[in-house]
């Protein structure tokens, strides 16, 4: 085996290295075991060509030829991963997650600063100035992270290499998050008794938050009327409470493992939604109500309803969805159970 | 792994483009699957010993009297693909792999897996009731040695006629009908 018949291996493997996908060159060890395969495989061939232990360099040559082309064969590497459109379907759930994650922050950011800062007394001017510009930043972003996500899908990418949680076992355990449950079940049962008790001592707590925030903005104090409230608002934060409290308490059910119990309790929640929706408009036609607790510009207090309406939509629409996700878990369990 | 079927003259090209092009895309993904058929099938005569790369290649050969062309360095992508081959957070490895040094070189040996040998089966059984139904049509002919294997009637899986105690597909769960039954009704 000579210095320079080394050297013919050695470059040949090099080339391989060198055109292997990113994910699988940032783990040595593997690569190494790549390697160390074919180049086992170009000695086994190249002795065999020479008909002796010791081969020359053309069978070398011949055996580097058999194998092929090395950057066909690090492509090889890549081909991982169901096409869909550019982005490969593995990819495609992290991709519209990191889109909508953008869109989320973009929009809100912008809508907000043009409805609070910019143009708060004219509401509709605000949203529409909000949408035009939070359009095309989002539209440039968008083509940003597309041609990233691209690029990975071609590389072979998977969601692990990433960094992503593993998809199999999360999507067994996904509807069960224990803690979760136990944090929203026990802040709703405790802000849901506090908003039946006390209901003046919360709102005052809302107005000193309030006010702190806008302190720590530099805007000018609310003077409020803190010494009382009217039945009807107070008749209001009543039925808000119950149902927080019934909320709460479901959610804390939900610790229990059982599938078809938790299809039960999302059922509940998804009442409660849709009486939170109730609420929202019910304030949307007495805004009187929300300048009771904050006396603020009604385009401000409006937008807020507006921004609750769609929450509570969001999380309708969200209980449905995992309503069906688990009804078909227990469809395929039951399947799975019967082959 | 396998690019074509062995000519006479390694450099003839099909004139026409566009038909040059058709043919390479259509042979390309039919013959993609039919190695990953032959390489499982190579591995499983090996048995729990399995085989290291370049052996499985030679076998290849042999047993095709060295009629078609083959890509040697993309055995291992796609060896590694069928160790490790994952989908939508779904895995399977259809082979498992050790390694050993033998005369001062490093050898990886494949093995088939349970759950590869239960693929395996029907792959073969798929592949040869699917050239059994084309045969027809195509104008050759199949002879299944049915006296050997018998067919799950459901998903085509192929169980040897050895075990005959086998009661269920092991892929799809059928209640097999062996032939002495069907004889029976």
């Amino acid at each position: 085996m000579t210095t320079e018949n080394e050297k013919l291996v050695n470059n040949f493997l090099e080339e391989i290295k060198k055109n292997l996908p990113e994910w699988l060159k940032s783990n040595e060890t593997k690569v190494e075991d790549i390697l160390l395969e074919i180049n086992s495989h170009l000695w086994d061939s190249a002795q065999e060509i020479a008909g002796s232990d010791d081969p020359d360099r053309n069978s070398i040559q011949e055996a580097i030829n058999r194998l092929g082309n090395p950057k066909e064969i690090a492509k090889s590497y890549k081909n991982r991963g169901t096409p869909k459109y550019f982005v490969s379907e593995e990819l495609w759930p992290i991709y519209t997650q990191v889109i909508g994650f953008i869109v989320a922050i973009i929009f809100t950011v912008i809508v907000i600063t043009q409805v609070v800062l910019i143009e708060p007394n004219n509401l509709l001017q605000a949203l529409t100035n909000g949408l035009t510009l939070s359009f095309s930043s989002v539209s440039i972003f968008i083509v940003i992270v597309t041609a990233i996500f691209v690029g990975l899908s071609h590389e072979g990418y998977f969601p692990k290499d990433l960094g992503a949680k593993d998809e199999a076992k999360e999507s067994k355990t996904n509807f069960y998050k224990p803690n979760e449950f136990l944090f929203n079940g026990l802040f709703g049962v405790l802000f849901g008794l506090l908003l039946i008790v006390m209901p003046l001592d919360m709102i005052n707590l809302f107005r000193i938050i309030v006010n702190w925030i806008i302190g720590f903005l530099g805007g000018t104090l609310m003077v409020f009327n803190s010494a009382s409230i009217s039945l009807e608002l107070q008749t209001l934060l009543t039925i808000v409470g119950i149902f927080a409290v019934i909320t709460g308490v479901t959610n804390l059910l939900k610790i229990t493992k059982d599938i078809r119990f938790h299809l039960t309790m999302n059922v509940i929640l998804m009442i409660t939604g849709i009486v939170d929706l109730g609420i929202s408009f019910y304030i949307v036609a007495n805004l009187h109500l929300l300048s009771e607790v904050l006396p603020i510009a009604e385009n401000i207090l409006l937008f807020l309803c507006v921004i609750g309406i769609i929450g509570a939509i969001v999380e309708i629409f969200k209980t449905i969805s995992t309503n069906i996700k688990l009804y078909g878990f227990l469809e395929e369990k039951k399947i799975s159970s019967t082959a | 792994m396998i690019s074509n079927i062995k000519g006479s003259d390694s450099t003839a090209l099909i004139e026409s483009k566009s038909h040059r092009k058709f043919l390479e895309n259509f042979e390309s993904d039919l013959l993609r699957g039919i190695g990953k058929v032959c390489v499982l099938k190579i591995i499983k005569n090996h048995g729990k010993e399995g085989v290291y790369g370049w052996q499985l290649l030679k076998d290849f050969k042999d047993l095709t009297n060295d009629k078609l062309i083959i890509k040697e360095g993309t055995l291992y992508p796609l060896l590694r693909n069928l160790e490790k081959w994952e989908s939508k957070g779904n895995r399977l490895s259809l082979i498992k792999s050790y390694r050993v040094v033998e005369k001062d070189r490093p050898r990886k040996y494949y093995h088939l897996t349970e759950e590869g040998e239960k693929i395996l089966s029907h792959l073969e059984g798929f592949f040869l009731k699917l050239l059994e139904a084309i045969s027809g049509i195509n104008d050759f002919q199949i002879i299944l040695k049915e006296e050997k294997y018998i067919f799950c009637q459901n998903c085509k899986t192929r169980i040897e006629y050895s075990d005959s105690d086998i009661q269920f597909c092991e892929i799809c769960g059928f209640k097999l009908i062996h032939e002495d039954q069907e004889n029976k009704k």
